[in-house]
């Protein structure tokens, strides 16, 4: 077992060494691998280092981000097919950052971050509280009251910015996506990665426990609510960060960690680098595909993880369904 | 409740609706960016005005009107005839992808209409009936009766898929036209010619004998498959029927006024409430309760924030989703 960890741990990381550089490489030009290394003139260097790399870097940090955040809540929610997106965190985060723009907050990064935070919190808190009912909580009922919520919240901020006409402007907080992201945000991208890290680093084992059994967690005497607490905290934290700088990006928190439990199973310690690493490895290969499809123009990366999404989420439910028969 | 009491109380709250819709639409008539007066509308309708307001009457708000009334009343009646097939008092054509598959036959038509040879009055129509199809086709692959639930999230997981595409290729035609994007991600009157309205209303027109014929009866559905078969009803036939009917419906609402959402989900319910569970009784008032509620919404639209205005399908969106995440949540089982 070990030895297969590490097995799919190299690979994962091969992966995301091949996703960077293909994603530094690609873009209206595309530059060989060569480039990268001796720019042949100026520009090229400026636009590596000031608009690829940035890029590149954002586009990792974010896939970690929201693949672990997916898998936080998955392991908390003991619900395999929860998603910060599909539960309306990503959205409420995106209607706040419009709607604050929109009131006039100016619209630095660190204001974004700040608004996103918020209302990534609030639209968590509406579903859990929508969803605790006398009778528990119900897995599906959860996910189809989070996704309608969620739709209810993207028709708001649409109908916020084409009232106030700025559509344009917000293209990608509206379909996803990571053009013109600065150094600025990196930086702020890292931090949030920093305090996750750390933030997993403490919870490991409660975490680990959690996803094997409630009651043995419980027996074990895990405190099980504060770890709860402490992941929802974390949950927000990424997705908050992941809208402020990319929009709305659905499917990564559910896919990736998806797909990583099936090769390596349902341990929490083990999986959760693999996860970081596959959400980074996705993300750059899909900025890389939406930046070099059809150049000059940008696909809506919202778009393109959203039809994987669905199909996943197909895929996901005609499986259980067979299995339900069988 | 008595058989009496129950055709009294159906009666007046048809009557109620009807007059609701009579009221909404003269507010309609004279509301707007130009305000005409209530003289002057009724000086129009009889054909005397002059012609400013015949031009804002006769090309803007009775289109709207008559838009408000295919749009809601398809997909009210979509939505109940869906709940009846599926035994799911949830079910809906907006959550079951049904309207994505319609909105993507329809993108799909704007993105090739250079190489087909179809004017858009027949074409889209055509598309958009036939992306229902699609879409129905995806979530009822399966022929066994799902879970109610997990036939609801198959819905939502096309309806992504389906989403998805519909940006991809409506973003690769217009930039930044986001207007354009929310035709058909959440609906809006994109074609007020009395044209375009004539074919749809044909369309239903030509559905409609057959939609009655299918319904007759159609409570007997409600009892379970084992009692109506018992009973002697073809109720494999007769859901088949219905489901295509339901799809054909929602195609054509798509195609007048994109993905309108949750209207066939909240008007059957509210006209449950009103008059029970009879069809003869609450179907109708479904149709009502649906064209009142898509015109209303329009009012919203064109009237809350002048001079700026808002697709209807998102105050429809935005009226209709949180009735439901509220039904979703606190349905007792």
């Amino acid at each position: 077992m070990q030895h297969k960890i590490a097995h799919l741990n190299f690979i994962l990381i091969c992966l995301l060494l091949l996703g960077f550089t293909i994603d530094l490489c690609s873009g209206p030009t595309w530059y060989s691998p060569l480039t990268l290394l001796h720019p042949h003139t100026g520009l090229e260097q400026q636009i590596i280092l000031q608009v690829r790399l940035p890029r590149a870097l954002a586009s990792v940090l974010i896939g970690s981000l929201l693949a672990v955040a997916g898998q936080l809540l998955q392991t908390i929610s003991r619900n395999p097919i929860a998603d910060p997106a599909i539960l309306g965190v990503n959205s409420g985060a995106n209607l706040a950052l419009i709607i604050g723009t929109v009131v006039g907050i100016p619209f630095t990064i660190a204001a974004r971050f700040g608004l996103a935070l918020l209302g990534a919190l609030i639209a968590f808190c509406i579903v859990l509280g929508l969803s605790v009912t006398r009778s528990g909580m119900q897995p599906l009922r959860l996910i189809l009251g989070g996704t309608i919520f969620s739709g209810f919240l993207v028709s708001v901020a649409y109908a916020v910015s084409l009232l106030t006409q700025s559509t344009a402007k917000y293209r990608t907080l509206l379909v996803g996506g990571f053009s013109g992201v600065t150094y600025q945000a990196v930086t702020l991208l890292a931090i949030t990665f920093f305090i996750l890290v750390i933030g997993l680093f403490c919870l490991r084992q409660e975490l680990t426990l959690l996803a094997l059994n409630d009651q043995l967690a419980q027996g074990l005497g895990t405190k099980r609510n504060w770890t709860r607490l402490w992941a929802a905290c974390l949950i927000v934290l990424a997705a908050g960060a992941s809208v402020a700088v990319a929009g709305n990006i659905a499917f990564v928190g559910l896919g990736i960690p998806q797909c990583i439990a099936l090769l390596s199973g349902h341990n929490f310690k083990h999986t959760v680098g693999q996860v970081l690493l596959a959400g980074g490895a996705f993300l750059s290969f899909g900025d890389a595909l939406a930046k070099s499809a059809h150049p000059p123009f940008e696909l809506p990366l919202g778009a393109l993880t959203a039809i994987l999404g669905g199909l996943f989420l197909f895929i996901f439910l005609w499986r259980n369904q067979e299995e339900a028969l069988n | 409740m008595t058989n009496l009491k129950r055709k009294h109380r159906f009666g007046a709250w048809f009557a109620g609706l009807l007059v609701l819709f009579v009221l909404l639409s003269f507010f309609q008539m004279t509301h707007g960016s130009i305000h005409l007066s209530l003289h002057n509308v009724l000086t129009t309708l009889v054909g005397q005005g002059d012609a400013q307001s015949q031009l804002i009457l006769l090309q803007f708000r009775l289109p709207q009107i008559m838009l408000s009334v295919i749009c809601g009343g398809c997909l009210a009646l979509s939505g109940a005839i869906l709940q009846l097939v599926t035994e799911n008092p949830l079910a809906d054509t907006s959550v079951m992808g049904i309207n994505a598959g319609a909105s993507l036959g329809a993108v799909i038509f704007l993105a090739l209409s250079h190489y087909i040879n179809l004017t858009q009055t027949i074409g889209l129509p055509l598309f958009a009936v036939l992306g229902s199809l699609l879409g129905a086709a995806i979530v009822f692959i399966q022929r066994r009766l799902q879970q109610p639930l997990q036939l609801l999230l198959i819905g939502i997981a096309s309806g992504t898929l389906l989403n998805g595409i519909i940006l991809l290729i409506e973003l690769q035609l217009n930039q930044f036209d986001f207007d354009k994007l929310i035709i058909w991600i959440s609906g809006d009157f994109w074609n007020q010619d009395w044209s375009y309205i004539f074919v749809l209303t044909c369309a239903i027109l030509v559905i409609l004998p057959f939609m009655v014929r299918q319904l007759w009866g159609s409570d007997l559905l409600t009892l379970g498959q084992q009692s109506a078969s018992s009973l002697g009803l073809a109720v494999r036939n007769k859901r088949r029927n219905l489901l295509l009917l339901a799809v054909l419906l929602a195609g054509i609402a798509v195609a007048g006024g994109g993905a309108i959402s949750f209207v066939g989900l909240m008007a059957p319910h509210i006209a449950h409430s009103l008059v029970g569970h009879k069809s003869r009784y609450y179907l109708p008032l479904t149709v009502l309760i649906g064209i009142d509620l898509v015109l209303f919404a329009a009012i919203v639209a064109e009237v809350a924030f002048a001079p700026s205005q808002l697709p209807v399908g998102l105050v429809v969106a935005v009226i209709t989703m949180p009735y439901f995440v509220i039904l979703l949540l606190h349905q007792t089982n």
